[in-house]
């Protein structure tokens, strides 16, 4: 079975990045706000719960960025952002979820 | 051995007029900050605005300090388009703070419709625009 | 003597707020990436000159060195030297990121983003690319 913190662990050790400090972040949405911003600098931040996202929001960082559609809307591809990562929910949504991140903090 | 990266810090304003807090971090793996470059998203805005900038708490520019000082247009090459530090700035990992200043709507006085597209992306995606602070990290000594 | 290859990653931009990513492998000859520039190919309206289309960031050696962040302008006459980078390449890898458009939604239209990477075969550069890769 896929193995988040396996594979991130995998993953850094391949890109030769040493971990500090392997964590979790929440972001709790709620009605009337559609815009969030989290600073990620020297962090980056693995997106767990896409599936549950509106279709339509976005999550732009300073080294990646994704627009959630039907097909992103899956497990496997764990989505990384760094610097400062602003959500954006789609303006029609009547759905706030808890949005999930691994918080991996660089040695 | 990692000698060069761009490193950006994003800053959204929201309105005409607004000073934005900046709150960031340089990349740990890079010495010092060679150099700054601030990208505007219209040449039009460039009037009036403002950064000022603190690195680890040392101000490297006064809140006043106009964003045309930091900036350059096309004709100038990408290389060349940076202002550079002459002091050791170190980066490692080192607080950066600051306040932008958008210069006003009166930066559009002359150009109703280019005024009326920024209001419209404000309604549909929140915010004006954002600043684009790059920062020339670097291992090289000084 | 060493040689210089213009590596070319080439995104078409459909609609505006457009996330695109790309992966690109490059040669396992070129050793050493010595600059960077980015470029719009298209025609914009008038009324976009000097303003911002969008921006990119870019990672070598397949996600270990995040050394590219960007912003790309329509500008008529850019300058054509190459933004300064030393990134020693090891054989293969990819290099990898995204471009995010940035323009007002009514006034977009299509356009295409060349990144062009100024890489060379040899570690020690000549003086002309201004930069060195430096061994490890």
């Amino acid at each position: 079975m896929y193995d988040h913190l396996n594979h991130v662990q995998q993953q850094f050790k391949q890109r030769e990045i040493n971990i500090e400090l392997q964590g979790f972040k929440t972001v709790t949405t709620q009605p009337g706000v559609l815009q969030y911003h989290i600073e990620a600098y020297n962090e980056y931040l693995l997106l767990t719960n896409s599936r549950v996202l509106p279709i339509g929001t976005r999550i732009l960082s300073d080294t990646n960025s994704v627009e959630i559609s039907s097909g992103q809307r899956r497990t496997e591809g764990l989505e990384e952002f760094s610097g400062l990562v602003s959500i954006e929910l789609p303006r029609e949504t009547t759905y706030f979820p808890i949005i999930e991140f691994i918080q991996i903090v660089k040695e | 051995m990692k000698n060069h990266k761009f490193q950006q810090i994003r800053v959204r304003v929201s309105d005409f007029g607004e000073s934005v807090r900046i709150n960031a971090q340089t990349d740990k793996q890079y010495a010092r900050i060679r150099g700054v470059y601030v990208s505007l998203p219209d040449d039009l805005l460039l009037s009036g605005a403002l950064l000022g900038l603190r690195v680890n708490n040392q101000e490297v520019f006064e809140d006043a300090h106009e964003v045309k000082l930091i900036t350059s247009g096309h004709q100038v090459a990408p290389n060349k388009k940076f202002f550079f530090f002459e002091e050791h700035l170190e980066a490692g990992g080192s607080a950066i703070e600051g306040k932008f200043t958008d210069g006003g709507e009166e930066a559009f006085a002359n150009n109703e419709a280019k005024l009326q597209l920024m209001q419209a992306r404000k309604v549909q995606s929140g915010y004006l625009y954002e600043v684009k602070i790059y920062l020339w990290l670097t291992n090289e000594p000084s | 003597m060493a040689v210089t290859r213009y590596q070319i990653i080439s995104l078409r931009v459909q609609h505006a707020g457009e996330i695109l990513k790309f992966q690109h492998k490059i040669p396992a000859y070129l050793t050493c990436c010595t600059g960077f520039k980015l470029s719009m190919v298209g025609v914009m309206p008038p009324a976009l000159m000097n303003t911002t289309l969008g921006r990119l960031s870019a990672s070598f050696n397949s996600l270990k060195e995040e050394a590219i962040t960007a912003s790309l302008k329509h500008e008529v006459l850019a300058a054509k030297d190459f933004q300064q980078l030393e990134v020693q390449l090891h054989p293969g890898q990819i290099v990898s990121g995204v471009y995010v458009d940035e323009q007002l939604s009514e006034a977009f239209k299509p356009y295409r983003v060349n990144l062009y990477l100024r890489c060379t075969d040899k570690e020690g550069q000549t003086t002309k690319t201004k930069a060195a890769c430096t061994t490890t």
